[in-house]
């Protein structure tokens, strides 16, 4: 993909050529895993974008190489026009860390039982605004924390086991707002938490999105939430990026077989038509033709429906991964 | 027609020194024969404690303190250990949340399918064997898997591996506890038409056990939503679709964004509401049953 000349600042986050592998196996049966394979990515300041995919597409590998808790072996990532794989400074490094900050999936982990909410945060507070924040000035940030992600002031002198599962992510959430982040990595910040209260931390990333203009990377492997949330929408399979687009675009209209057959066993009430174990098995081998070809090329999804445009797409378009030979 | 399952009043209390808490709280509904039932709720609302009550693999400190449980006009809360010892697989199986990671890793496929026969049917190796493959065909599953071991098979082939043992016997209910929970979407529809396939093909009922009200209302005939033990809805997929009556059911429904249609914003359940002191299911025509909505008391706290 290239993307269009543009004299606007950079973007929040630009990832280029990102590859990743494993190696598992036993000293004689070493085998080398592809886990990310050549991944370009944008994610622009106030906006959501996010990766889709079924368990080992690479989604999560990805999240966490911008986390820098991985190091891809080879590709660049920038933020806001900074490599941080390369920078050396330590100035560099120290911005990079409260800059960019990540949501886990587990908030019974990511807090510390024996500490009160107020001192999880004020420690956050401390730590970014430095010394010389008098008393009074620490506690009105604190509520104010607490209430940018819609919690009661009063949730701070509680333990984190007096909260329930939402409470918790919602104060890991607030945790990491005290150091005023641009960038937001959220690795399924909603899969263990009880369904009910999950589209209320969905709502709140938007918020975070449309009020503080916060990027974020929502990684997940619930298609409709992605729908829900995102602007964009990238689906990942195999450690590579297969098609992409604005969320309803792609996902309403999807073209590679592999998102096709994604959305296809999504559950939907609306659906009339039954299960087709023969439509299925032909969508799998399609997925298998597609995915083996030598020669895969971003292609653009036309406004028309054609595909095959003859400048690659830019990054706000609907992409997908295809063949060479089927262009 | 008979229910081939009645349950009355099921109350579960769990017990300790201080206090006990209710994992059911006057639980009444029934399963048709061939019904597919769907029981929705969250993690806590008390769906897999009825599931186990049902089985009668409630164990300490889960007490039924009150109610009933008929299996084809059979009191079931009054077995003893030998009775169901041979009930449980030949009338009611039960297929729990990752019970693919049940199987037994250094034991074929095949011995394992053929053990039910052997055990329940007390046929010969060789005849246990071949029911075995069988079985495997009947999930799809090529017959020559008889000779691999667990470790050798995807999860959504373990997961159908234990459906087919389940369904060995031919039971007469199914109770499937989030059989798909940890997998992958796409395994997740496989297996679950498998389940359709197999039901229109022996005509088994089922008790379907999920919080994921959208794959609920795909699979369901009649859907029970539970929360806090109790019952609070009880209607036919298609009515409860369409209006959901008890706000804790419409929260729930609000919970799970939609694959198609326009993007409209959702709530969900606010952090913090609790619903308390929920009556019994009241009538309100069309087989749909919810709880007075006017007396249930709707608690919003910050904390607790």
């Amino acid at each position: 993909m290239t993307t269009a000349p543009t004299t606007v600042a950079a973007p929040a986050v630009r990832v280029r050529g990102l590859n990743k592998t494993f190696t598992t196996g036993s000293l004689l049966a070493r085998k080398r895993l592809h886990v990310l394979r050549d991944i370009d990515l944008t994610i622009d300041a106030g906006e959501i974008v996010a990766l889709v995919g079924e368990s080992g597409s690479g989604k999560s590998t990805l999240a966490r190489c911008l986390a820098r808790l991985e190091h891809p072996e080879s590709g660049s990532v920038e933020v806001f026009g900074e490599d941080v794989l390369r920078t050396q400074r330590r100035g560099a490094t120290r911005r990079y860390r409260s800059d960019v900050q990540m949501i886990f999936q587990d908030p019974f982990g990511s807090l510390n039982p024996t500490h009160r909410v107020e001192s999880v945060l004020e420690r956050s507070l401390r730590l970014h605004g430095g010394p010389g924040q008098s008393a009074s000035e620490l506690r009105s940030r604190l509520v104010e924390l607490v209430r940018t992600v819609d919690l009661d002031p009063a949730v701070l002198s509680a333990f984190p086991h007096e909260l329930s599962g939402g409470q918790r992510q919602r104060i890991a959430i607030a945790r990491v707002l005290a150091v005023e982040p641009k960038v937001i990595l959220a690795d399924e910040p909603t899969s263990m938490l009880d369904v009910s209260v999950r589209i209320g931390i969905l709502n709140l990333l938007a918020k975070l999105r449309d009020e503080r203009g916060i990027a974020i990377l929502y990684v997940t492997h619930d298609l409709a939430s992605a729908r829900y949330l995102a602007d964009r929408t990238i689906v990942m399979n195999a450690g590579r990026m297969v098609e992409g687009g604005p969320s309803l675009e792609l996902l309403d209209d999807p073209r590679h077989p592999y998102t096709r057959l994604l959305v296809s066993a999504v559950p939907d009430p609306e659906r009339s038509e039954p299960f087709d174990a023969g439509a299925r098995a032909e969508l799998r081998k399609e997925v298998e033709t597609w995915t083996s070809s030598p020669q895969q090329v971003p292609t653009a999804v036309g406004t028309a429906g054609d595909v095959g445009t003859a400048d690659g797409p830019t990054d706000s378009e609907h992409w997908v991964l295809m063949p060479q030979e089927n262009r | 027609m008979k229910p081939v399952l009645d349950i009355e009043e099921l109350t579960v209390e769990y017990v300790s020194d201080e206090r006990s808490v209710r994992g059911a709280d006057r639980v009444s509904f029934h399963i048709a024969p061939g019904e597919i039932l769907g029981l929705a709720g969250e993690s806590g609302s008390g769906k897999s404690t009825v599931a186990h009550s049902i089985m009668r693999l409630l164990k300490d400190p889960a007490r039924i303190t009150h109610g009933v449980i008929r299996f084809d006009g059979e009191d079931v809360l009054s077995m003893s250990a030998d009775e169901l010892r041979s009930w449980r697989w030949r009338e009611v199986a039960m297929v729990f949340q990752s019970a693919m990671n049940s199987l037994n890793p250094v034991m074929r496929i095949g011995d394992q399918l053929a053990d039910v026969f052997t055990t329940h049917e007390g046929l010969g190796k060789r005849e246990a064997l071949r029911r075995a493959a069988e079985l495997l065909e009947l999930v799809r599953i090529p017959a020559d898997r008889v000779n691999s071991y667990p470790h050798q098979l995807s999860g959504g082939q373990r997961q159908r591996v234990v459906i087919a043992m389940a369904s060995a016997l031919r039971p007469r209910l199914l109770i499937l506890d989030e059989p798909t929970t940890a997998l992958d979407v796409v395994v997740q529809q496989e297996i679950l038409a498998q389940i359709q396939e197999l039901q229109a093909e022996l005509g088994f009922a089922v008790l379907f056990i999920t919080h994921d009200m959208s794959l609920m209302l795909e699979m369901s005939d009649r859907i029970g939503v539970m929360y806090a033990g109790r019952l609070v809805e009880l209607a036919p997929a298609e009515a409860l679709r369409r209006r959901p009556l008890h706000p804790y059911t419409q929260a729930l429904m609000g919970a799970f964004p939609p694959i198609s249609g326009p993007r409209v914003k959702l709530t969900g359940l606010s952090e913090g509401v609790r619903f308390t002191e929920i009556g019994d299911l009241e009538d309100t025509g069309g087989g749909h049953f919810v709880a007075p909505t006017g007396s249930s008391h709707l608690e919003r706290e910050v904390l607790r």
